[in-house]
């Protein structure tokens, strides 16, 4: 169990060696790993990984064609957003104003017929 | 802004909920990364293409939801495409019909042709194993030898210690070459010290 926890250790040491390209550290890490055949040809799998992944970038034209993509969806919403939080409020002030005044209109309505049946008689 | 500093993930982060220009940057610093995450996963071009789009259509409406509990943005971010491509990979099936031609192509070094193609087929093999093993186990290795990412990081990327990671990787290689070895790989090519188990 504790060769097992070392061979861990001496991997991930190799593994930092080959990220970091230190050459030197990768050897030492070696070295460690020199009675181990089994460890050995693990540090080789973990070299030939990291020698097939390479960076990768996007092509140029998908770069290009998605960022004013994007940049068009994101001031859709944003002012989509930006429409809806102020006229949120806004419509909330226009149904109870329409309310109110509804209510006032009646209301002047019923004092001026009452005023008007008053004068009448 | 401080104009000589270059704003850190998080400050664009957190403008980029406004700021188009700030998702732009944002968008800048991350899309050869996310490309490149979802390519080495599918292994095609154009499935990366259409998943890195997704992903950051998908960003626009997530961008608010980010708070900061001490998880850097990467791993957010990285955790949304992992989700995205695990949704991907279930709804389409597509597991089965990765092709990994061209995923190579950027390797041309100079060698004879006849040489890289030996190499690009030996890479091809090792490619194709990689995609059969799970998938946090690719992830692993994505994040370690192409991001470069430490096992702190990568550990909080997938929601796990930084001794689990180490000995994820361990396991990682370990049933690599297991799997290598019982494909014939030893017996075509392999020398030294991978024989001498």
């Amino acid at each position: 169990m504790s060769q097992r926890l070392s061979w861990e250790d001496i991997l991930q040491e190799h593994a930092d060696a080959l990220i970091a390209g230190d050459k030197a550290r990768v050897q030492r890490a070696r070295l460690l790993a020199r009675e181990f055949p089994e460890l050995l040809a693990l540090m080789d799998l973990a070299e030939e990984l990291r020698g097939v992944y390479r960076p990768v970038h996007a092509p140029h034209s998908f770069r290009a064609r998605l960022r004013q993509e994007l940049l068009r969806a994101f001031r859709r919403r944003y002012v989509v957003g930006t429409r809806k939080r102020l006229l949120g409020p806004l419509r909330t002030y226009w149904f109870w104003g329409a309310a109110i005044a509804s209510l006032l209109s009646v209301a002047a309505g019923g004092v001026g017929y009452y005023l008007h049946r008053r004068s009448a008689h | 802004m401080d104009l000589g500093k270059r704003p850190s993930d998080k400050e664009l982060l957190y403008r980029a909920r406004e700021d188009p220009e700030a998702f732009a940057a944002l968008y800048e610093r991350y899309v050869d990364k996310i490309y490149a995450y979802f390519y080495y996963r599918v292994g095609d071009a154009g499935d990366a293409e259409e998943l890195t789009a997704r992903f950051f259509h998908r960003l626009i409406e997530r961008v608010h939801l980010f708070e900061d509990r001490g998880v850097p943005v990467s791993a957010w971010l990285y955790r949304i495409a992992h989700n995205m491509l695990a949704n991907w990979l279930r709804d389409r099936s597509r597991r089965a019909e990765i092709s990994l031609e061209g995923l190579l192509y950027h390797q041309a070094d100079g060698k004879r042709p006849e040489d890289h193609i030996l190499m690009q087929e030996e890479q091809e093999r090792l490619l194709e194993e990689v995609r059969r093993l799970p998938p946090d186990r690719q992830q692993l290795l994505y994040l370690k030898f192409v991001e470069g990412l430490s096992n702190a990081e990568i550990g909080r990327i997938m929601g796990r210690t930084e001794g689990a990671i180490k000995s994820l990787y361990h396991r990682t290689l370990v049933s690599l070459r297991r799997r290598l070895k019982s494909d014939g790989r030893e017996a075509e090519g392999g020398e030294g010290n991978r024989r001498s188990s």
